[in-house]
């Protein structure tokens, strides 16, 4: 008896061994951080003072009358939309023209894919460049083709510093969109097209018809991982504007990261964050389901 | 053999972890006890500054050279950061547990939080064993001086002064001004003859109130401003309001105000006064150095803010930039002996001469700057007027913040409603602000 | 068919010119890196360097010290990724052949690591780093950049890993050899390919990582390069060229991983998912 008892759990912290050490990291590191965030939601946490006491649910209400919460959600939400509209648009047209035109296709990839190895940092500077009113490239070229009142200073001006960086941000992200949509495309079988073209379809039609409706899986995750990324923009925003002009361009991550870095409201910023995790999780769970789902299928 | 490889993954992870571990600390690892007389041992002193921005940054390193050469027992962690990544960098690594040695700081708002909350070391004694009065000016002391104790020694300190080209006055036949009309003259002039009158780059935005804080500080005086800095005044007080409404009348609608400013940085913005485009420039004394380094050959000279109000005394803005000690630094002796080291009139001399940032050492005169009579003559200002900090030093930095930003939006929109409604929130902000650091100042971790 | 060819003709341009769009921050990017201020200033981002300007390189190298932070960055990424091998493949193995009771389970706890936002963490992992003095050190930026790769590393792994076949598996049991002698032996080997995916996502992650950084260090000794890089854009925020030869020194190592081992990235951004 003694013997069979042993040998179980043996066997189970054999089984255990595997998985323990990445436990123990994930678990430190990961986990236990967003426990304590929450838990730091409800005390009045300046880094600069030792002693933290729970204030209940004071950080939220402060955060529901601060205006600057509602710009920055506000900031974020038009990213999510236009962030993804863009990247899974502009996406998706790349891996079709791609795969029209197979023979370059492969230099054409490396053109289209080197931006999502470049780190945000890069992407922030380049850009930042392409958008100076007087010198960039953007301008100087709006300039020659001789639609000069369009050249505004892009970063500087209120009304159109977010929309600037969520340009710049696709500019990397449609390449991984591109990525999936390719991969999606390669598992349309030819003679679904070829029967739609023998019953006299043109080519938008069987686009629309066929292709896409097919593509809808890809479309949903790509679009599900855009919006995702788009509540973690941080780097961007930091390097491009800074949250400017006059924080026209904060998004959540950043408004948290100046209110518990900066401010040294701590606590404060943990509400933020929490929030954020709250608006996001929708998205998490849907993700999440599909990622498990897909195996099922498997 | 199962049981070897495992073993040996093991193995390999702890070599891993150990090897990444003799890198963990980095020098501070070094022992820093003070018994051992052996001269193999080093004490590291690891400071943490911003002053690798400045021209010539290899003079600092000269300076803590010079340190090692005469004590040799120390050598110096030397970590540069550029300004503006500094300011941000110092307020996540000031509340650590293992902080630097020594570290550079702009006294005012930023330290205020940091002093309250019990994170730099009391240098009172040190201030009097050293005699620092001698050397150094009063207004500087003041500025590191919170509840009566010491809690820095000031090095440099920038002056904030007009600045202009004279050879663009001279094209266009004009004087320097010296009160408010010949100033609207001048500027009028100048925007006639094609120039840019008053230079501007507000994007990070500190520098969007420049003109507005002279404008207040010449109409209302310093006593208010002291309130108004403290939590004391409103920023809907009726001086607030006509100083931004003689920004508005006098630079902001006649146009004489550099437009696109929010889309530059002011160092990017150097490059219109440099080149000519624009002819005055309401900047700190640290500008005239770093584009002399670019632009050797460009003239410029200084005019003191025009009155705008002569019963009003005049009061400067200037900054007291100096050394402090985190109250958990490791090595506290060395750092001690190294601001010691650092505020003997040689460093001073050799900064200021090298950089040609104004230092504080009462014995440094106007001939040790390039340019003495432009920027050493600007330097020397500051011993004859009032100081007060500017605004991004001596305002808490969340009102501060909005000021700016507020300001920057005004300057590009001058719109006289929205700036009351902006100004109302800014006293609702600025309530809560002061209220609350009247409660942690109350719980005393300073002492 | 001739309609057929005039269309291809025009995707084809079409493409080229989208190429060419794509690519210009690029070539601008590599292109006024060498140039000097002046040539900058008179020809604008867009004209030919009259002069290679090399010595930007040396400049940003030496004096703002990028080479130190490209050096540091090295050293943080290896690490990094080494640590990230050792904990996801043995765990992805665990997961993928469920190797002991509840292993579903704890997988989904790490499958939701995937979409965690990373602000979330960042202050208790600011506090926690401090309390054990890892504030500032490459002990503690490894392990925080390696979990933070972990879920999507144990995934990729997984995923991998049920597709091999389990006779294989059972053959080897019956054959006496124990679990980690399996995975070992027949699945790690087996699992190169996974692996080369896992590793060029991670390094590249890893290298370009900018938040934790900015958080977890400041020590000249110890930044990386994304850091240093953001730094050397404030320190010479006129100076143009030399802050697109810091992005270029930033970007090499990147770069040259991906078009190295470009199919590689593909496959592992086709399991679909996204990092934390």
């Amino acid at each position: 008896m003694k013997r069979t008892i042993l040998r179980d759990i043996k066997k189970w912290w054999i089984g255990i061994s595997f998985v323990f050490p990445a436990c123990v990291f994930f678990g430190i590191l990961i986990l236990f951080p967003v426990l304590k965030s929450i838990y730091l939601s409800f005390t009045d946490y300046t880094i600069l003072l030792e002693d933290i006491s729970l204030i209940g649910l004071s950080q939220y209400s402060d955060l529901f009358r601060d205006s600057k919460f509602y710009l920055a959600l506000k900031n974020t939400l038009i990213w999510s939309v236009f962030y993804t509209i863009l990247s899974v648009g502009i996406g998706l047209i790349l891996a079709i023209v791609l795969n029209t035109i197979r023979w370059i296709s492969n230099i054409l990839r490396l053109a289209f894919y080197y931006p999502m190895v470049l780190s945000f940092v890069v992407i922030g500077l380049l850009w930042m460049w392409m958008y100076l009113p007087d010198i960039g490239i953007i301008n100087t070229i709006l300039r020659t083709i001789g639609l000069k009142r369009l050249a505004v200073p892009w970063l500087g001006k209120s009304s159109t510093a977010l929309y600037g960086i969520i340009v710049a941000a696709s500019w990397q992200q449609a390449a991984y969109c591109m990525v999936l949509y390719l991969a999606g495309l390669a598992m349309i079988p030819v003679e679904y097209l070829e029967a739609a073209q023998i019953d006299g379809a043109t080519h938008l039609q069987s686009f629309l018809n066929i292709v896409l409706p097919l593509l809808n899986r890809v479309t949903a995750l790509a679009v599900v991982t855009t919006v995702l990324k788009s509540f973690k923009v941080f780097d961007l925003v930091y390097i491009m504007t800074y949250g400017g002009p006059y924080r026209a361009s904060i998004v959540l991550p950043f408004f948290m990261y100046e209110e518990a870095f900066h401010n040294y409201r701590m606590a404060y910023g943990t509400a933020i964050a929490v929030v954020s995790l709250i608006v996001v999780f929708p998205f998490i769970v849907f993700y999440l389901r599909h990622l498990t789902t897909r195996e099922v299928s498997e | 053999m199962k049981k070897a490889v495992r073993h040996l993954m093991l193995i390999l992870l702890g070599f891993f972890l150990g090897g990444s571990l003799v890198f963990a600390g980095g020098e501070n690892e070094i022992t820093t006890e003070q018994g051992r007389e052996q001269q193999v041992v080093l004490q590291s002193i690891k400071v943490l500054h911003s002053w690798a921005s400045t021209p010539n940054p290899e003079t600092l390193e000269v300076i803590f050279n010079r340190f090692e050469e005469l004590n040799p027992q120390y050598k110096i962690d030397d970590n540069p950061i550029p300004f503006e990544e500094y300011t941000k960098m110092i307020k996540i690594i000031m509340p650590s547990k293992s902080p630097p040695d020594v570290i550079v700081h702009k006294p005012g708002s930023n330290t205020r939080a940091q002093i309250d909350a019990g994170l730099y070391l009391d240098l009172t004694d040190f201030w009097e064993e050293q005699n620092f009065d001698s050397v150094l000016p009063e207004y500087a002391k003041g500025l590191w001086t919170r509840h009566g104790k010491i809690w820095g020694v000031p090095f440099k300190g920038q002056v904030l002064m007009v600045w202009y080209r004279p050879s663009i006055f001279k094209k266009v036949g004009l004087k320097a001004p010296t009160n408010w009309d010949e100033f609207k003259q001048v500027c009028a002039k100048l925007k006639n003859a094609g120039y840019v009158p008053l230079n501007a780059g507000d994007k990070n935005p500190w520098p969007a109130t420049y003109w507005f804080e002279d404008i207040l500080l010449m109409t209302a005086g310093k006593a208010f401003w002291d309130n108004l800095m403290l939590g004391r005044a409103k920023w809907t007080d009726p001086r607030v309001i006509k100083a931004f409404e003689i920004l508005k009348r006098d630079i902001l609608d006649p146009g004489y105000y550099m437009a696109n400013a929010n889309a530059y940085s002011y160092q990017e913005a150097s490059r219109n006064f440099g080149e000519g485009k624009a002819a005055i420039y309401n900047m700190g004394s640290w500008l005239p150095p770093r584009l002399w380094a670019v632009m050797p050959d460009v003239d410029m000279d200084y005019f003191l803010f025009p009155t705008i109000d002569s019963s009003v005394e005049r009061t400067l803005r200037m900054q007291g930039d100096g050394w402090a000690i985190p109250r958990k630094a490791i090595n506290v002796q060395g750092a001690k002996d190294l601001i010691a080291f650092l505020s003997t009139k040689w460093a001073h001399v050799t900064f200021a001469a090298n950089v040609g940032e104004p230092v504080l050492h009462k014995e440094t005169t106007a001939d040790l700057y390039p340019h003495p009579d432009e920027l050493g003559a600007a330097t020397l200002e500051r011993f004859k007027y009032n100081g007060v900090n500017p605004l991004d030093l001596g305002l808490e930095p969340i009102v501060a913040n909005e000021v700016q930003n507020l300001t920057a939006k005004f300057n590009e929109n001058p719109d006289m409603e929205s700036l009351m409604e902006d100004l109302k929130k800014i006293d609702e902000v600025a309530n809560k602000v002061f209220s609350d650091i009247e409660k942690k100042v109350a719980k005393g971790f300073w002492k | 068919m001739k309609k057929n060819k005039i269309h291809q003709l025009f995707i084809v341009v079409f493409a080229v010119l989208i190429a060419a769009v794509w690519l210009l921050p690029m070539v601008m990017g590599l292109m006024n890196s060498v140039k000097t201020m002046e040539d900058i200033y008179t020809g604008g981002f867009l004209s030919f360097p009259r002069r290679i300007a090399i010595e930007n390189y040396a400049d940003v190298w030496y004096k703002s010290h990028l080479g130190e932070y490209f050096k540091n960055s090295m050293l943080i990424t290896i690490s990094a990724v080494i640590l990230i091998l050792t904990l996801a493949c043995p765990a992805a193995y665990g997961f993928a052949r469920n190797t002991f009771r509840g292993s579903s389970f704890i997988f989904m706890i790490f499958l939701s690591g995937l979409a965690i936002p990373l602000t979330i963490v960042l202050i208790p992992l600011y506090q926690l780093m401090d309390s054990f003095g890892l504030l500032d050190s490459y002990f503690g930026i490894i392990i925080v950049e390696a979990s933070y790769c972990l879920a999507f590393s144990i995934f990729i792994m997984r995923n991998f890993f049920r597709g091999v076949p389990s006779s294989l598996a059972d053959a080897a049991t019956v054959d006496g050899c124990s679990q980690w002698g399996i995975f070992l032996r027949i699945y790690l080997p087996l699992a190169k390919p996974a692996l080369g995916a896992l590793i060029v996502l991670t390094v590249t992650w890893i290298w370009n990582s900018f938040l934790f950084p900015l958080i977890l260090i400041y020590s000249k000794n110890k930044k990386p390069i994304t850091l240093g890089l953001a730094q050397l854009h404030g320190e010479h925020i006129s100076f143009w060229n030399l802050q697109m030869a810091g992005a270029v020194i930033a970007s090499i190592v990147p770069l040259a991983i991906f078009l190295a081992f470009q199919k590689y990235f593909a496959r592992g951004l086709m399991t679909g998912a996204v990092k934390g």
